[in-house]
């Protein structure tokens, strides 16, 4: 779980990095078209992580054993 | 008709009005009175009204805008017990008294401001709050954790907001208790079990909603600003409002005014994040697009690119794999319409000998047509596409330098062979080489 959010946040940079090499119209084409592919397949990745996200509210409570154990959570309307 | 009582004296109300205003605003010039607010509105004018009463006893106060913008105090809630500075008056309109305050402040205020103040300079002597400690929060979190009471209003805050924002974000709370007696022990508790093995957190938000100071009491004690200045995960303080200020906002790594502020710096809008992915997409295929123009627009790349310089000969072997298929479908369709024809001739044979033969025959022959039929819907399909690639053969064949030249274009390239195609790259006195449709020729730059 950790290690999704640092790698997302690794891969925006990266992408970025892309962008701005592409920018470039120095660039030969045959490394701007491999610029070009690794850049929409990491956003498309990107995208399809983002969207995939999909996980609850959770509270910790006190088992039988006094251990903390993760139950979900719904907050009441009212104080 | 004489008056029955001569010597009395008879008020217009607004003279007695204005004597009692008189009379009162002189006599109780400078009051303070201790009581508990309540009914307090403030109007657009931006003057405070309210009461302060207490068990036996009300009286209204007004606060004009301009003392309250000067007060201790100004910020009031029903049912804070305060200390109200002021003038007792009179409103003529009305005939009622009221105090109009030019000063208030919480009751007890003082001491626990100066106990504050006195905590804030010992943590800061210590360096608990110094800049380069605070720790950076994570772009996107992948859980976050909470520690904060479960009923009150600030979980139910938190939670809401997160939900609107990223839908779906994994979200752990730390039930606690946020007040009185050993509530700074149940937060620390909390912010230290996030810092434990297994809780895998990004971020902790560590607050509670509003409350008399006292009740923000909790997050002064030393637990919970020792517990907030160990944590290895960036935390967050989000307690009480705008105006509430506590020891544990200091060394929060991030202070949010409200717990409704905390859940909105904690993470991004999640249709920012991926509005941010698409605008970066965009930039790639435009990039990519602009760079492609540019290499299709030099002729020399064009040819020197291996994969269009290929492209006449994968044309031919396109055509030649159509021509080996085209073979291949008529030898099938060949061998399918001879068994056809020979069931439909076994089936006459068999037939004739019931004296059909007539009948049969004439079946047979109108296989046959349907044959020749198909036959021949398929060889027009073919040459259509032999035709399309022939005219994509005729197109490539305009952009080769050689038809170019042969309209009358010349190319002109350097000592190093290489294109010439801006005059600024060559030089008075530069050797270049001029390509015709026909031949070539030396040259020599004259003038720039």
């Amino acid at each position: 779980m950790k290690k999704e959010t640092l790698d997302f946040e690794a891969a925006l940079k990266k992408l970025e990095t892309i962008v701005q090499k592409l920018e470039d119209p120095e660039v030969p084409l045959q490394e701007g078209f491999a610029l070009y592919e690794e850049g929409m397949k990491l956003s498309a990745q990107m995208k399809k992580e983002l969207n995939d996200i999909e996980k609850k509210v959770k509270i910790l409570q006190k088992d039988a054993k006094g251990d903390l154990q993760e139950s979900d959570f719904e907050p009441s309307e009212n104080e | 008709m004489d008056s029955s009582f001569p010597e009395e004296k008879i008020y217009k109300v607004s003279e007695l009005t204005q004597l009692l205003k008189l009379t009162l605003e002189t006599q109780f010039a400078s009051i303070a009175v201790l009581g508990e607010a309540s009914g307090v509105v403030l109007a657009s004018s931006g003057h405070l009204y309210f009461t302060l009463k207490d068990a036996a006893g009300a009286m209204k106060v007004v606060m004009f805008r301009g003392s309250l913008q000067r007060s201790t105090l100004k910020q009031l809630e029903n049912g804070q017990q305060i200390v109200v500075r002021g003038t007792l008056s009179v409103y003529p309109l009305r005939g009622e008294m009221q105090i109009i305050a030019s000063d208030m402040r919480l009751q007890g205020i003082g001491d626990i401001y100066a106990a504050l103040e006195k905590l804030k300079k010992a943590y800061q002597e210590k360096g608990y709050f110094d800049p380069q400690r605070k720790k950076a929060l994570p772009l996107l979190p992948g859980r976050i954790g909470v520690v904060t009471s479960p009923t009150g209003a600030a979980v139910r805050d938190i939670v809401r907001i997160l939900r609107r924002r990223f839908p779906g974000i994994a979200v752990i709370i730390y039930p606690a208790k946020v007040q009185g007696e050993g509530a700074a022990l149940e937060i620390a508790a909390g912010i230290e079990y996030f810092n434990g093995a297994g809780a895998a957190v990004d971020v902790l938000i560590v607050g509670r909603g509003g409350g008399s100071y006292e009740d923000l009491w909790a997050f002064n004690e030393a637990p919970v600003i020792e517990a907030i200045y160990r944590s290895r995960i960036p935390v967050i303080s989000a307690v009480g409002h705008e105006t509430d200020f506590t020891i544990a906002d200091f060394v929060a790594d991030l202070r949010a005014a409200t717990p409704s502020a905390a859940a909105e710096l904690v993470v991004g809008k999640k249709d920012d994040f991926l509005g941010r992915i698409d605008f970066l997409r965009h930039a790639l295929m435009r990039h990519m697009e602009a760079a492609w123009h540019l290499k299709k627009s030099s002729l020399a790349q064009l040819r020197s690119d291996s994969a269009l310089a290929d492209f006449p000969g994968r044309l031919q072997e396109l055509a030649q794999r159509l021509d080996g298929g085209e073979f291949a479908l008529a030898r099938l369709f060949q061998q399918s319409l001879n068994r056809k024809l020979g069931g439909w001739n076994r089936a006459a044979q068999r037939f004739a000998a019931f004296d059909m033969g007539g009948m049969v025959a004439n079946r047979g022959l109108r296989v046959e047509n349907l044959g020749m039929q198909v036959a021949s819907r398929f060889g027009e399909r073919l040459k259509l596409s032999r035709e399309r690639i022939r005219g994509l053969d005729g197109k490539l064949a305009g952009m080769d330098p050689e038809h170019i030249l042969a309209k009358g274009y010349s190319i002109t390239t350097d000592r190093e062979q290489r294109v010439v195609r801006d005059a600024a790259a060559l030089a008075a006195g530069d050797d270049i080489r001029i390509r015709f449709a026909r031949g070539t020729a030396a040259a020599r730059v004259v003038k720039e």
